[in-house]
């Protein structure tokens, strides 16, 4: 240490910063949940957690969310799985650019908006289910999750199989062909084998998605009951900390589980994968057959995306969609008339103080990791990436519990600014991670021998990272930027717990309107949210070209 | 009198335990450019590094102009390099990668313009300073890096393989482009490098390394006909080395029975007789000619090949194998494979290494 500080004195400075931040509001409000579950009365006491296990009840609660995880897993894999092989290797040209698309648009879907649709297109009065086929269905419970979860997280598989069929080497296609093998045998003996880390990738994310959703379990969830949406039900309804810790425990469990293991095991992969070798275009089209399956299953879940999407719009200009379709503007008026105005200007002005810290800080910390020799950087990379490990009710949970008392009183609307440097903590510990990888993405890509240049012709480590590291890195740090802004804008569990009157937040507004039953506002604000977030998306691809959607994913 | 650049006891170990320098020892004189020269792994790129900042030594010093260098951080050192593969910074132009340095050290202006102007008409680039180095051809890259370490008119070049990079051909003609900037600028250099024709352009004199150790320090010539030992007498050049037995000492030289026959062959290191040697004969030293030629040593055409400007014949002789390469006339006849021929050794340029 005394060494780094001598050659190092710049790195070894942020090293005592960042350490103190993480600290405070990473390992502080995750002490708080730990201690609340195992503590009690100054004395050892694991009950919240042992009781979660011991009762029936609550045990089904725990068997629920796994469940729902691996099943969102399973199908959101092989869903990714079929849209990256039908993009590469079944469409050409138009279709193929619809198809990619389809699978990015969910990615900037807000809570609630595609289970709303699902509600409006397939509810008890829904416009397709019944009043097109009708059908008696219930959309509410595991089957409904199970469809919204799907939809909602399998363009994260598209984008890992995408990455990883784009940098297959053609060549050994053509081997396999050459060889005299067919295209459906090339498929099974070649070109899905390659994809393997592809597998355990996009299933332990989407699992850890599944798991920490609050949004989908809370609307279409009906009595099947979550562990994340108990955490969320246990403080609002029922004002019982110790009762949401146990559930916050347990739920947190699997979800590190999972999480490290596919960042120890396979994430490392594909930072790789990403910086791969674009496709050549010279890959073989399957057989027929085999693409017109998946051009069935891939159009056939466009067409799904689409009228979702349709739907949140038509349920924000109508009366109540399904029911009385008479075209209006009041849910509009209603929203922005009355607390929406205030909602959409809070959330955005908290998003956007937030979004550039978490990215600046995505970026230090990076550069720590990657450029710095001090011993024990990499923990600054895991502890970091906690925030995004978590599920974020739990994360929420430990921010309440460590900043609603002194020394640092910061939730509730007596709280400085009124409860708003809470919010800003969760959007960053929240996003941060994002910007780490891809800033530490981006800084393996460059050549060390650029900073040492610098070094060698007379500059100083600040000077090497204002003049060198960050122009090269900047399109890491402005997506990353962009990301946490409309990743802010649309998160719900993690500022669930915090809001207060001072300070109101869109997604916990559009909770509320759905609450009162009040589904056409709650379309209408939904509605806000994604013109908001394209909006952002659209100035990112504006700036940095073509890749912009995929790194805003 | 201490020497302009001083590396003493240099010693430097990896984490993994690699020994990469293993005592270093080495005097540069003032304008002068000394070649570290070796296979890949033998440390020369380490003792660079070390020189530049990059890595601590773990022990040794290295001095320069008299004052201690190895104490200093790495932008503090003068003493500027040109990387393996430039490093130029690819989101600056090249006018911008000239005057990074000028600039970190307040240079601006007018003053600025026209150093970064006269250093780049000095390596042959003037008009290029709008363009981005990415739009440049490997060997006008490698001249932007030269310019960018000329710049700052340091007291020591560092150069790190700055040909590696390119094709043969590029490489030999900016083999002889760098020497004359060198020569002309006059800057102290130190000089890395794996291939011996560029150690041996380059170069006034030539420090030979093998497993972190400077194994021979000397001119080009010096290297090449003298070699100290085995190693260099191997790395640089082509060499056949063949098995002997030391009849008498005289002076320098040693008598051995070798190949059937006896020569004098200069001594490496202090020989006594009935010493087991190994005697270096450089493959242009062996001419083939006929096999009734007198005082020649009989020997059989293994296979001949025509290169061209010369003419290599493997050969068998005594049992033990022989390159032979020389110069061919034009319409003068090959020797046939198969056929019994005569070998003239030149017997002065015969070195013998102890086994």
């Amino acid at each position: 240490m005394l060494s780094t500080l001598r050659r190092e004195p710049a790195a070894a400075t942020l090293a005592v910063i960042a350490a103190a931040g993480i600290a405070l509001v990473i390992l502080y409000p995750f002490a708080s949940v730990l201690q609340e579950a195992i503590l009690h009365e100054g004395g050892l006491d694991a009950s919240p957690v042992t009781r979660v296990i011991a009762n029936p009840v609550t045990r089904q609660i725990v068997v629920n969310t796994l469940l729902m995880g691996v099943l969102a897993g399973l199908f959101g894999t092989i869903l990714g799985l079929a849209f990256a092989l039908a993009t590469t290797r079944a469409a050409r040209g138009p279709l193929r650019t619809l198809l990619h698309y389809a699978a990015l648009l969910p990615l900037i879907a807000p809570p609630f908006a595609l289970a709303l649709s699902t509600i409006f297109l397939f509810g008890r009065n829904g416009l397709i289910s019944k009043q097109l086929f009708g059908l008696e269905v219930s959309p509410y419970g595991l089957g409904g999750l199970l469809f919204v979860q799907t939809i909602t997280f399998f363009p994260v598989a598209y984008l890992i199989f995408d990455a990883l069929v784009r940098q297959m080497d053609p060549a050994l296609e053509e081997a396999a062909l050459n060889l005299g093998a067919s295209r459906g045998r090339i498929l099974r003996t070649v070109t899905l084998p390659l994809l393997r880390p592809g597998f355990a990738g996009a299933f332990l994310i989407i699992f850890v998605e599944s798991l920490a959703d609050l949004a989908n379990p809370l609307l279409i969830g009906g009595d099947f009951n979550v562990l994340a949406s108990s955490v969320y039900l246990a403080i609002i309804g029922e004002y019982d900390t110790r009762k949401a810790v146990g559930f916050a425990a347990v739920l947190l469990v699997p979800s590190l589980v999972a999480f490290f293991i596919q960042r120890l095991w396979v994430g490392e992969g594909s930072v790789v994968t990403v910086t791969g070798k674009p496709s050549t275009g010279r890959v073989a089209m399957l057989e027929s057959w085999i693409r017109a399956g998946l051009l069935g299953v891939t159009l056939f879940t466009t067409a799904i995306v689409a009228s979702l999407y349709l739907a949140v719009v038509a349920g924000a200009f109508t009366k109540l969609l399904g029911i009385n379709n008479t075209l209006t503007l009041d849910n509009f008026r209603f929203v922005l008339q009355g607390i929406g105005t205030k909602a959409m200007t809070d959330t955005t002005l908290l998003s956007a103080i937030a979004a550039p810290i978490a990215g600046v800080s995505g970026l230090l910390v990076a550069w720590l990791v990657v450029r710095s020799s001090l011993r024990g950087r990499i923990a600054f990379d895991y502890l970091v990436m906690l925030g995004a490990a978590a599920p974020g009710i739990v994360l929420g949970l430990g921010l309440l519990l460590a900043f609603n008392h002194p020394p640092f009183r910061l939730t509730g609307q007596t709280a400085i600014f009124g409860g708003a440097v809470v919010f800003i903590i969760a959007f960053i510990i929240r996003t941060a991670p994002v910007s780490l990888r891809g800033n530490v993405a981006a800084l393996m890509q460059i050549d060390p021998a650029l900073e040492q240049a610098s070094a060698n012709l007379g500059a100083g480590e600040v000077t090497t990272f204002r003049r060198v590291t960050v122009p090269l890195v900047r399109r890491a740090v402005l997506s990353g930027v962009i990301f946490s802004f409309t990743r802010n804008m649309t998160t719900l569990s993690t500022v669930a717990l915090l809001v207060t009157p001072s300070w109101r937040i869109m997604t916990s507004q559009i909770l509320n309107e759905i609450d009162a039953q009040r589904l056409g506002s709650g379309a209408a604000y939904s509605t806000i949210l994604i013109v908001i977030v394209l909006v952002a998306i659209v100035a990112l691809q504006k700036l940095f070209g073509r890749t912009a959607v995929e790194v805003a994913a | 009198m201490s020497a302009y650049l001083e590396l003493r006891g240099l010693r430097k170990r990896f984490p993994n335990g690699t020994v990469a320098v293993d005592g270093v020892d080495l005097d540069v004189r003032e304008g002068e450019v000394v070649a570290l020269l070796g296979p890949s792994g033998c440390g020369k790129t380490t003792t660079l590094r070390c020189i530049a900042g990059f890595e601590d030594p773990d022990e040794g010093t290295i001095s320069l102009q008299g004052r201690r260098l190895d104490v200093l951080p790495p932008n503090r050192r003068a003493a500027t390099m040109v990387f393996q593969g430039y490093a130029l910074f690819p989101h600056l132009s090249v006018f911008e990668n000239v005057a990074y340095g000028l600039r970190v050290r307040r240079v601006g202006g007018a003053a600025l313009r026209e150093r970064v102007e006269r250093t780049l008409a000095l390596v042959g680039l003037s008009g290029f300073g709008d363009r981005r180095p990415q739009q440049l051809s490997g060997g006008q890259q490698q001249r932007v890096a030269l310019a960018r370490a000329l710049v700052l008119e340091p007291a020591l070049l560092l150069f790190d393989e700055p040909l590696s990079n390119l094709d043969a051909k590029l490489r030999e003609q900016l083999r002889l482009e760098l020497r004359a900037l060198v020569r002309r600028v006059g800057i102290t250099s130190v000089y890395v490098t794996h291939d011996q024709a560029e150690a041996m352009t380059l170069a006034d004199r030539i420090a030979v390394m093998d497993r972190g150790k400077i194994v021979q320090l000397g001119t080009p010539r010096e290297i090449y006909d003298e070699p100290v030992a085995r190693f260099v007498a191997d790395f640089v050049g082509h060499a056949n080395f063949v098995k002997g037995r030391v009849r008498e000492v005289a002076g320098d030289a040693a008598v051995v029975d070798m190949l059937g026959t006896t020569r004098r062959a200069a001594a490496s290191a202090p020989l006594r007789a009935g010493d087991e040697v190994e005697v270096m004969i450089r493959p242009e030293e062996i001419t083939v000619l006929a096999a009734d030629e007198p005082g020649t040593v009989p020997a059989v055409v293994r296979r001949a090949g025509f290169l061209g400007s010369a003419a290599v014949y493997q050969l068998a002789c005594e049992g033990v194998e022989l390159i032979s390469s020389a110069p061919l006339e034009r319409g003068a006849p090959l020797a046939a494979d198969g056929q019994r021929v005569g070998l003239r050794i030149r017997e002065a340029a015969l070195r013998a290494f102890p086994l």
